[in-house]
């Protein structure tokens, strides 16, 4: 059969599963919030995430790169700190630092995680490190316990970025509750959704004291930043969050299907499993493309021949320090090879689809696979 | 249920979808400027006029007498706040007083619309380039600064606004609330960022019922403005001319008069103090030495009523 990309016939053209899904209770929500604008439905919301991760104390805000913006400032890191963080992530987590004034460090990743490589992150610490911002990539937690650690030796916080990571447990618990606090975001395309907002938890009654105070418009000694979730957006999640278990449970069982049709392909395969991760939420279904397996086809090519085939396959992450603007020095081989060479993630919804669309996955890798030449010689 | 909640559900409620672009090309048009930005708050529209202004590392004037708002969003923009004295007849910062405190480390004066300002002697002595105006419930005209901010509405209903007319700066007030993004980009996850920036978005939500919003902002500072004309209680009393929904600001004119505030209430209003002096705060700088008197003697003599 002759490529897509090649003038051929895609696998597919039927789109993927529409995000984000909703029904009348989420009708029934905004209608409430529109006939009393001051419904509380942020308590309530708090109160099932407080439940649902088994963490006593949750703030929802405005958006995912707030939250970690406002637990930066809650902790008092400023001007001259350092927090370091991977260059494997969105944009968010780095913005969140420079935007308090602190300074980010890159530490690089693991290749069989896509996670921050505790061993570089004890590399990077120096007396000015203040935090680690441990971004759980794709919905899969980073190592809890080494970077718990890492943290309690050096006494540095331990900030969970878990804006892809709702739902995600290490060693059966939540990620919510692992390290001095994590954010989590509720944007447009999260797997727990209301188009715009974010979430904190933490463990520690001060540091959520203090969160309340700031957001809550400051005090004598902190400053305000009026950054709590929106009425609307609040009675969305409450809409959202009675499905949200059944979602992750299909995700979680797409994710395994893929796993047994990808592994024994050889020239992709999934991220490996590891025992202490309990949950993957599964924002993202990451495949790794082994370019020295594609006879002389580069990652970006056969990626772009899969989406050719009707799969929302990309490429990934650009290294954060590609980014116009981000001139900090950085030494991190595996991200460079990961975001140039090796990795490529299914757009979020593609894992709500049924087997067939996950099927017509497979097929469409292994279509082009079998056209390799092809496509190199195009 | 209401139609444009409905139709934001059922069609677009991701990411800058079109309520919200569809609502800052109407706030535009009815303030006469080329654009306008909708932000989840009035403090995250600041942060977006302050960043696209590149206030890090620079200082900001502002009165010492304003919504707290103004001067946490300066520190929160990496920025040094300086405070000068307010007009007391406006309640707006003097520009005699912000003369005197502008530098060469002067990157934005910020004026609060608490009445109506001198903004052409202001955009005289700051320049009109730094000059930001700053107003809650209203919605008035800008022609003498390089951008406005406005928060509207309340409780889910609230929105942020930023408004501008220069194009490049839009592009840089854009990206600083769109993860770095620019204004031509839309919210893919493809585009390159131009400059580092934060998640300063509004929800479409909101931003459906804005025709509501201003229509109710509409009517309720109509009625302020009715009330302007009223004989308060006290001789010395005087309504600060700027309508805002649901509120109006008056002022006593007198010294150390004590007879405004309980008249106000027996008349059965519901009367507040609008704000104390920000400069005394630690958290600010604590530069309790510097002498504001119309800053100290608005503290006692503005009022705010709810309509």
């Amino acid at each position: 059969m002759r490529l897509a990309v090649l003038g051929g016939k895609p696998i597919r053209k039927k789109p993927y599963p529409r995000w984000p899904i909703h029904d009348h209770t989420e009708e029934a929500a905004l209608d409430r919030v529109y006939r009393t604008p001051t419904l509380d439905e942020s308590s309530r919301f708090a109160e099932w995430y407080a439940n649902y991760c088994g963490v006593p104390y949750v703030l929802p805000t405005a958006s995912g790169t707030v939250s970690i913006e406002l637990i930066l400032r809650a902790l008092g890191i400023g001007r001259g700190d350092e927090v370091i963080l991977p260059p494997y992530t969105f944009i968010a987590s780095y913005a969140a630092i420079r935007f308090i004034g602190a300074v980010p460090v890159f530490a690089d990743i693991l290749p069989d995680s896509y996670n921050i490589d505790p061993a570089d992150v004890e590399r990077k610490i120096t007396p000015h490190t203040r935090a680690i911002l441990a971004v759980s990539v794709g919905g899969r937690p980073a190592d809890c316990d080494a970077l718990g650690a890492i943290a309690e030796k050096h006494n540095i916080a331990l900030i969970h970025d878990a804006a892809q990571a709702v739902g995600a447990t290490w060693r059966g618990v939540s990620i919510a509750a692992y390290g001095t606090a994590a954010a989590f975001s509720c944007q447009n395309s999260k797997n727990l959704t209301c188009g715009e907002g974010g979430i904190i938890t933490t463990t520690d009654a001060v540091l959520h004291e203090t969160l309340r105070v700031i957001v809550s418009g400051g005090d004598d000694t902190h400053i305000g930043v009026r950054a709590g979730i929106n009425g609307y957006c609040a009675g969305i999640l409450n809409a959202q969050s009675a499905r949200f278990p059944e979602q992750l449970r299909y995700r979680q069982e797409s994710a395994a299907y893929l796993d047994a049709h990808l592994a024994p392909l050889g020239y992709v395969s999934p991220m490996p499993g590891d025992p202490r991760v309990t949950s993957n939420a599964y924002h993202l279904y990451f495949i790794r493309i082994h370019e020295d397996k594609l006879r002389g086809v580069t990652r970006d090519r056969f990626v772009e021949a899969v989406v050719a085939e009707g799969i929302p396959l990309t490429t990934g992450y650009r290294p954060l320090y590609a980014t116009p603007g981000v001139n900090e020095p950085h030494n991190t081989p595996v991200t460079d090879y990961v975001a140039g060479h090796e990795g490529a993630w299914l757009a979020p919804p593609t894992l709500l689809g049924t087997p067939d669309d996950l099927a017509d996955v497979v097929r469409a890798i292994e279509k082009v696979y079998d056209n390799l030449d092809a496509l190199r010689e195009v | 249920m209401n139609k444009a909640l409905k139709e934001t559900l059922n069609h677009a409620w991701g990411t800058i979808g079109p309520r919200s672009v569809d609502g800052g090309t109407l706030i535009a048009q009815r303030l006469g400027v080329s654009h306008a930005l909708l932000t989840y708050s009035v403090q995250a529209a600041l942060e977006a006029v302050l960043r696209g202004l590149d206030v890090e590392g620079f200082e900001v004037i502002l009165p010492a007498y304003c919504d707290r708002i103004l001067a946490d969003t300066v520190l929160m923009a990496g920025a040094t706040p300086v405070f000068a004295d307010i007009d007391y007849r406006t309640g707006c910062l003097s520009p005699m007083s912000a003369e005197r405190y502008i530098t060469a480390r002067t990157r934005a004066v910020l004026c609060e619309a608490l009445g109506q300002p001198d903004l052409t002697a202001l955009a005289y002595a700051a320049g009109r380039e730094r000059l930001v105006l700053y107003a809650r419930d209203a919605l008035p005209k800008t022609e003498e600064c390089a951008a406005a901010v406005y928060g509207i509405g309340c409780g889910a209903n609230h929105i942020g606004i930023a408004a501008v007319d220069d194009t490049a700066m839009f592009d840089r007030i854009y990206a600083a609330h769109n993860c770095g993004r620019p204004y031509t980009s839309g919210a893919s996850e493809s585009v390159v960022n131009t400059r580092i920036g934060g998640n300063l978005r509004v929800s479409e939500f909101p931003c459906a019922v804005l025709s509501e919003t201003l229509a109710a902002l509409d009517r309720d500072a109509a009625a302020c403005e009715k009330l302007l004309s009223n004989e308060w209680p006290c001789p010395r009393m005087r309504a600060v001319h700027l309508p805002t929904a649901g509120t109006l600001l008056l002022r006593c004119d007198g010294i150390r008069c004590e007879t405004c505030r309980e008249a106000l209430v027996k008349r059965g209003y519901a009367v507040e103090r609008p704000y104390t002096a920000l400069h005394r705060l630690p958290v600010f700088g604590g530069h309790s030495d510097e002498e504001f008197e119309n800053t100290v003697r608005a503290e006692t003599g503005y009022f705010r009523i709810r309509i």
